[in-house]
């Protein structure tokens, strides 16, 4: 519990509008997406402008007062939750788009704009800021920043990290930080962007970023191709890998993934089907529809049930509902979700799969697979009763599993969502002691005091995991 | 609902967040008490003991349209807005409505002789002005209606006016619910509606002890006021003197849609059952077609369909309104495929929230800006009184009417005359 005394001193730093310790607002504030109910920050802050961000960061060392950096709140690791009370610094008043500069390619932006919204006003331009995580119309850039989101067309296009060519962030000391460029190539001392995008809000503060465009795609083209089983999936993957096609989309959902579309939206999905793929091919409308038409041809040479290719924007936006909802659809199916993300070395996405309905019989427990095909990233959804502590544990014991198969096939435990607090018992898995400690040290010199967002990343001392020395 | 039942619905959210991108509260505020997910939160810390926000409930909840965008793009079953609305009640009945303010209520509401006394002595305290000066409408005494523009009360409220038209005629007997805003500061409306509904073949009857439908109480979480009013409707529209009982305003629409499940006897549940939205009516039922009427068309009136959200998304009408406009002669019907925006009125959030409501009300009125109409229509009495206040307050040359008249004004052949 902070002081009041020491809360007063945060409020007279931004004024009585920008801080509050309402017991409302530390209820609304003390949890993102990961819904965890128990914990509360001491406080709730809302800075404009970089300047204010550095007056908080001093007076938080100064008292000892952790801060969380959150955006919308729409995280799925717990990067925004407030594991040991603290200040929530609330980004949203950061939401101006400074410019779109369509000669250059660039776009600079503040952390608070939400990341649909970005997108929205560089298509107006002829534009395009690829990276598309589902929650793009209820996620800020900051947040996408932080724990660099990736999204359906990350096959083609790549992450966030890819976008970010330079960005300002108050660090941990109070210094401000103004790193990379805002030009199309730099490589001048080391590269501080990429260090602190995915570093989960516990280096420092983002207060402005500068994003690379690319020009807007002129056609997009979409295939919906249902198959007996998920393996002549997998064939058609391969197919288009070997033939040199890269779609900007490839999504794979399982029956069980369709099955729970079907029971929300009621939309005519094929329910005998074992798994299906949405693909969409973009570009100059020549090109884009031909590999359309190789996409087609594939599926039906790898034994698709059917294949169908859009034939206008609605049924299009048809298709991807069934995609978008899936991952909290799947909530109806039962009360606990551990939605993991682990990647895989695209050709060993049937093996891991294999492995997860291992897990699956192994702990009793239902777990849905659907994601990212074409670049092996797969949302292993373990399913339990909340309610249920014998389930609970069950349920950590299989994903501890998932992680194990995941790192013996060559993949890693996050593509995309982060580690947060959600996985930080298990980082050792990947990560060499060696390894965390240098980033600690790290850490250590950009937030000397450990007020950065604390108790995320990082696993306590005593972690039951770790990776077995050779 | 009862507490295990919202105890059972708060568990559906799962956090995700996306009700903040539908929710046009948030959407001004950028806060996350304004969205379902954040009251849904502090719901379920209430009902988990937490003591400080006891005191809080009523005023936090009351910071939402229910405007029902939440619950329908929630994929995870969550229906934010009816969790809020069950919060409302639950607040009731923990605070309490007070004996007072419940008579109070019920009075004003059920047209007893506090609120006669009231309008008989409105002058007393009401600055009267003149219907088209566009000036705002003070109440000097009384800061609950501020500085927002109203449309003066009629001299004489519709249900004191209308009389039964002498001769019977033939077809379905369709039963008139007014409406307290058409009733009291718009009756050319309602009359309007008589007019259209006779036109189109139907024997139009007033119940003129009507009282007000009961969606204020209800919006408030004030169930007992609901029922009573509900119970009261009932009694003068015996079933079986109609075949519709149709509504004017399609709040009141929804409302008396409820009646069944709120009153839950079998009476209740058929009237619900009779009550039919009006441009459904006259669209699919009576299959009403405008007859041309010549002379003032010199200029095609653009006019802009906007959607109330309760009749939308919750009664599913949106295609007979503009399937009635587009026939409309000398009408161009602008922007119909435009996405619907909530206008901001909310009911009551209007008179809790009137600055937030204004807020909101800027999204929609910068939506109309690629359609330029000339003329905004709608069916809800709520979305009316916006258009007609916020389109004042930011000075732009654009009017709103009320669908009926537009209807009525531009379909209608000229010999019925119904406000005798």
């Amino acid at each position: 519990m902070l002081k009041p005394a020491i809360v007063s001193k945060f409020e007279r730093l931004l004024g009585p509008d920008s801080v509050s310790t309402r017991p409302e607002d530390l209820v609304l504030y003390g949890s993102d997406a990961t819904n965890d109910p128990r914990s509360r920050p001491d406080a709730v802050a809302w800075p404009s402008t970089t300047d204010e961000v550095v007056g908080l960061v001093r007076l938080a060392r100064e008292h000892r007062v952790p801060l969380i950096p959150r955006g919308a709140g729409s995280g799925l690791t717990g990067g925004a939750l407030p594991v040991d009370g603290g200040i929530m610094v609330v980004m949203t008043r950061f939401d101006r788009i400074i410019e779109i500069d369509g000669e250059n390619l660039v776009a600079e932006v503040e952390p608070g704009v939400f990341t649909s919204r970005l997108q929205a006003a560089a298509e107006k331009q002829g534009l395009f800021y690829p990276p598309d995580p589902a929650s793009r119309d209820y996620s800020t850039l900051g947040g996408n920043v932080a724990e660099n989101a990736g999204g359906t067309r990350a096959v083609k296009y790549g992450v966030t990290r890819d976008y970010v060519l330079g960005l300002t962030a108050v660090i941990g000391t109070g210094e401000i930080i103004r790193t990379g460029v805002r030009t199309a190539k730099g490589v001048v001392g080391y590269d501080l962007t990429r260090l602190l995008v995915g570093s989960e809000g516990t280096l420092g503060i983002i207060t402005r970023l500068i994003l690379r465009l690319v020009p807007k795609p002129a056609t997009t083209w979409t295939v919906l191709a249902y198959f007996k089983n998920l393996a002549d999936a997998a064939a058609t993957v391969a197919a288009l890998t070997a033939a040199k096609v890269v779609p900007a989309t490839l999504e794979f959902m399982d029956q069980a993934s369709i099955t729970c579309v079907e029971q929300y939206l009621q939309m005519g999905l094929d329910l005998t089907a074992g798994g299906l793929l949405l693909i969409e091919t973009d570009g100059p409308a020549a090109q884009a529809r031909a590999e359309a038409e190789i996409v087609t041809t594939f599926c039906k040479e790898n034994r698709a049930i059917s294949v169908r290719m859009a034939e206008s924007r609605a049924e299009a936006e048809a298709m991807w509902q069934a995609r978008r909802v899936l991952s909290s659809a799947v909530f109806r199916l039962a009360s606990g979700k551990m939605n993991e993300d682990i990647v895989v070395p695209r050709s060993r996405i049937p093996e891991m799969i294999e492995r997860a309905d291992q897990v699956s019989r192994k702990f009793g427990l239902k777990i849905i697979n659907f994601g990212h095909a074409g670049d092996g990233n797969i949302h292993v959804c373990v399913m339990y009763d909340a309610a249920d502590p014998v389930q609970v544990t069950r349920a950590k014991a299989a994903v501890k599993d998932i992680f194990t198969h995941t790192l013996d096939l060559g993949g890693t435990i996050s593509g995309e969502h982060g580690i947060g607090t959600s996985k930080k018992d298990f980082i050792g898995l990947e990560i060499s002691r060696e390894g965390l400690k240098l980033m600690e040290r790290v850490k250590a010199a950009f937030d000397p005091d450990g007020i950065m967002n604390p108790g995320k990343i990082f696993p306590p001392d005593n972690s039951p995991f770790e990776i077995e020395r050779k | 609902m009862n507490i295990h039942q919202l105890n059972e619905g708060l568990e559906k959210c799962v956090r995700c967040g996306r009700c903040l991108s539908t929710c046009p509260v948030y959407r001004c505020t950028g806060w996350e008490g304004s969205v379902a997910r954040g009251k849904i939160s502090l719901l379920k810390a209430r009902l988990a003991g937490e003591e400080a926000l006891e005191n809080l409930m009523g005023g936090l909840l009351s910071h939402c349209l229910l405007c029902g965008a939440c619950s329908e793009g929630c994929s995870s079953g969550a229906k934010g807005d009816e969790l809020i609305l069950a919060g409302r009640s639950l607040a009731l009945k923990t605070g309490g409505l007070g004996k007072i303010r419940e008579l109070l209520a019920r009075d004003l509401l059920g047209r007893g002789p506090l609120v006669r006394v009231l309008w008989q002595s409105r002058s007393l305290f009401l600055k009267d002005v003149p219907p088209e000066s566009g000036l705002h409408f003070r109440f000097p005494v009384a800061s609950l209606l501020g500085d927002r523009w109203l449309p003066s009360p009629a001299a004489k409220p519709f249900l004191h006016s209308f009389k039964e038209p002498s001769a019977p005629r033939k077809g379905p007997r369709v039963a008139l619910f007014v409406g307290c805003v058409a009733n009291y500061l718009r009756p050319q409306s309602a009359a309007a509606a008589v007019r259209l509904l006779e036109d189109a073949g139907a024997q139009v009857v007033v119940p003129l002890s009507q009282v007000c439908c009961g969606k204020p109480a209800a919006g408030a979480g004030d169930e007992n006021t609901a029922r009573f009013l509900a119970a009261r409707n009932l009694r003068f529209f015996p079933e079986e003197d109609f075949d519709f009982i149709v509504p004017f305003c399609s709040s009141c629409s929804g409302q008396l849609k409820e009646y069944g499940g709120l009153l839950g006897t079998d009476e209740a549940v058929r009237f619900s059952g009779k009550v039919v939205e009006l441009s459904h009516l006259l669209a699919s039922e009576l299959n009403w077609r405008p007859h041309s009427c010549g002379g003032d068309d010199d200029k095609e009136l653009r006019v802009f369909y906007h959607d109330p959200c309760h009749l939308r998304r919750k009664q599913g009408v949106y295609r007979e309104p503009r399937q009635l406009l587009s026939n409309l002669p000398g009408v161009k019907l602008v922007g119909e495929d435009a996405a619907p925006v909530c206008c901001g009125h909310g009911g009551l959030f209007n008179l809790w929230h009137y600055d937030l409501s204004q807020a909101i009300f800027r999204d929609r009125a910068e939506s109309l800006d690629p359609y330029k109409p000339d003329l905004v229509v709608t069916p809800c009495s709520g979305c009316w009184l916006q258009f007609e206040d916020g389109l004042r307050r930011l000075g732009l040359p654009i009017k709103a009417k009320p669908l009926v008249e537009l209807l009525a004004e531009k379909g209608c052949s000229r010999e019925t005359d119904t406000l005798r």
